[in-house]
């Protein structure tokens, strides 16, 4: 086999190489169809959906169930708290956590070794769910809004991904800044934040899905009017009756709902991925070789 | 670098101690450090607070474990057990099956999701057509900032009685329909099989990415030397990433007895206890659903000692074999 970059493929494409697209072709298959059955329950029309026995293949379209959420009160409410958690929860938790790992990275601080420790050891040790319910209600926290937004605003793995990422950022440049006469709030702002779009980019992608996601915790201390959607889809998947309650029609399919609420869960992580995938493979690696 | 000469001398002063006029001047340097630095402090400061609280804040919560807790008694009237509720969870089979299955969950899950990702990572890595990567790639890391939530749902719909997998098997090949969601044994590997389908693509990506880093002139070394294209990924591609794989290694056997709780409380049911329950899902159900938080805690603090036992043993014995890349 000659040098690996040169010549067109399809000059050299080998028995092995067919191999490899066969395996390759089905993880995609088997990654992608789920949401892809998904998605085409969501809009499969009543009609087909109950006139057809295989529903392995999409049939016709209709955005009726979505329209339905739309319509429903509560589960609209459960989408814009999605929204309101996401956006506070992510932007709060970006902005700290990065500003925290940039501090993190700076090696003439003497607390410098003390603060690291206090970071690492709750990797190796939890407290228990018990535990942690027990700290929320003391704090106050305890159905509230801000019990899914506050707690964890910056979390040890997550700063010390951005401790990695500024670990070799070179000092001088700080410094010919503090001679001109710039506190360090300022060159934070002015000078590292603008220039860290990756690290800002991954942090943005991997908190914000995980606030986006986020179901355990706000589905036990947070009250019913400020859950998320996910808590939502959770007890539809679970419980006909709680479907029936939300005062659906009878043309109404069980499934293409269910489906709908869950699409409406994937699509923005969908959309939002590409733009930012370049800076994840990027931030994943850093912080893993030199974490 | 001016502050870092400025201290040099007084480090060695201090080195060479003399008495309570060294112990003075570390403190003046400790608060001219304060004077100094104080705007990285600041910044630092609202990460420090929410980590005390939220991470250290916990662990005070774990000495539940040794007391006998009553939320109508309250914590600080809650007398002193010592082991008794550890050695009431080791005597309940609950607990002993639950040990079994985290560990037999989790073990499997990593011996099938390792070989999954390293596998995914050199196939990818031989593809040169870019499309084609790229859109494997993006597809098989999908399902990683996809929630356990909306995963159960949608392999609830693929796997129902009625949902198209047992429509496959009935309708297009005249089988008997399978419950995979309500069969102990069939549970279990869905389980399994199931996190390496939301993992693999992404310990791939990492793969990939330290693939991506590796010296092309290895490979023309390698080609000289006559290897072919599995000969190259077996001598080059592999050793060089080596150092990340260790790293994910050990860092997967710390959570070895840490079970995927969100994957299988979203999804299990009374029918599939015997093989799915785990440590945490009974820890859930006997602390939030019982009450029994003092039981409930001292399972999790059991977890959590082992998870680092395990961790720390994996860095040693990683560090035995001689490798540098350890996390200790």
């Amino acid at each position: 086999m000659a040098d690996r970059k040169a010549g067109h493929w399809r000059d050299r494409f080998t028995f092995a190489d067919l191999i490899i697209v066969v395996i390759l072709s089905l993880a995609f298959f088997v990654t992608f169809y789920p949401f892809f059955y998904t998605l085409s329950l969501a809009v499969m029309p009543y009609e087909n959906y109950v006139a057809q026995r295989v529903h392995v293949f999409p049939s016709g379209f209709t955005l009726k169930a979505f329209a339905e959420i739309l319509e429903t009160p509560n589960l609209a409410r459960a989408f814009a708290n999605s929204i309101l958690k996401t956006a506070l929860g992510t932007t709060l938790s970006v902005v700290l956590t990065i500003m925290a790992g940039y501090v993190m990275s700076r090696r003439g601080l003497r607390f410098g070794r003390i603060l690291m420790v206090l970071f690492i050891v709750p990797l190796w040790f939890g407290g228990g769910i018990i535990a942690y319910y027990l700290v929320l209600r003391a704090v106050g926290l305890l159905n509230t809004f801000w019990a899914m937004v506050i707690p964890g605003l910056v979390g040890p793995t997550s700063m010390l991904l951005v401790r990695a990422y500024y670990h070799d950022y070179p000092e001088e440049v700080i410094e010919a800044a503090i001679v001109d006469g710039a506190s360090h709030f300022r060159i934070f702002w002015r000078i590292i934040w603008p220039t860290s779009k990756p690290i800002i980019a991954t942090m943005a992608l991997l908190i914000g899905t995980g606030h986006w996601n986020d179901y355990f915790w706000p589905s036990l201390v947070v009250p019913t009017e400020w859950q998320p959607a996910t808590v939502i889809l959770q007890r539809l998947t679970l419980n006909r009756s709680l479907f029936q309650s939300l005062g659906l029609g009878v043309q109404t399919v069980h499934q293409s709902f269910i489906a709908a609420v869950a699409s409406c869960l994937i699509l923005p992580v969908l959309v939002v991925y590409p733009f930012l995938q370049r800076y994840i493979v990027k931030g994943i690696m850093i912080g893993s070789i030199k974490g | 670098m001016y502050e870092l000469t400025q201290r040099r001398p007084q480090r060695r002063a201090a080195r060479l101690g003399d008495g309570e006029g060294d112990l003075a001047k570390k403190r003046a340097a400790w608060r001219r450090d304060l004077r100094q630095h104080w705007p990285y402090y600041a910044m630092v400061l609202p990460a420090l607070l929410s980590v005390l609280v939220f991470s250290y804040g916990p662990m005070f919560g774990m000495s539940l474990a040794f007391l006998d807790y009553s939320p109508v008694r309250g914590f600080f009237n809650s007398e002193f057990v010592g082991l008794k509720w550890f050695e009431a969870a080791f005597k309940s089979p609950f607990f002993l099956t639950a040990l079994r299955n985290t560990v037999v969950i989790k073990g499997l899950q990593t011996l099938v999701g390792i070989p999954s990702a390293l596998l995914l990572a050199v196939l990818l890595n031989e593809v040169r057509v870019k499309w084609f990567k790229s859109a494997v790639q993006t597809a098989t890391i999908l399902p990683y900032f996809i929630s356990w939530v909306i995963i159960g749902t949608m392999f609830q719909n693929l796997l129902r009685s009625d949902g198209a997998l047992n429509e496959i098997l009935v309708n297009w090949l005249g089988m008997q329909p399978i419950s995979i969601l309500r069969d102990p044994q069939l549970f279990r590997w869905f389980i399994v099989l199931q996190d390496t389908w939301k993992f693999a693509g992404y310990f791939g990506t990492l793969y990939l990415a330290a693939m991506a880093a590796i010296d092309p002139a290895l490979y023309e070394a390698a080609l000289v030397d006559g290897a072919n294209r599995w000969q190259q990924v077996w001598y080059v591609t592999l050793p060089c990433i080596r150092s990340t794989f260790i790293t994910v290694v050990i860092w997967l056997a710390g959570y070895l007895i840490v079970g995927s709780f969100e994957q299988i409380y979203v999804q299990y049911n009374v029918s599939v206890y015997p093989t799915a329950d785990i440590l945490e899902t009974l820890t859930f159900r006997l602390g939030i659903g019982r009450g029994q938080y003092s039981l409930a805690t001292a399972v999790g603090l059991f977890q959590s000692i082992i998870a680092f036992g395990l961790m720390f043993l994996t860095n040693q014995v990683i560090k035995r074999l001689g490798s540098e890349e350890t996390l200790f």
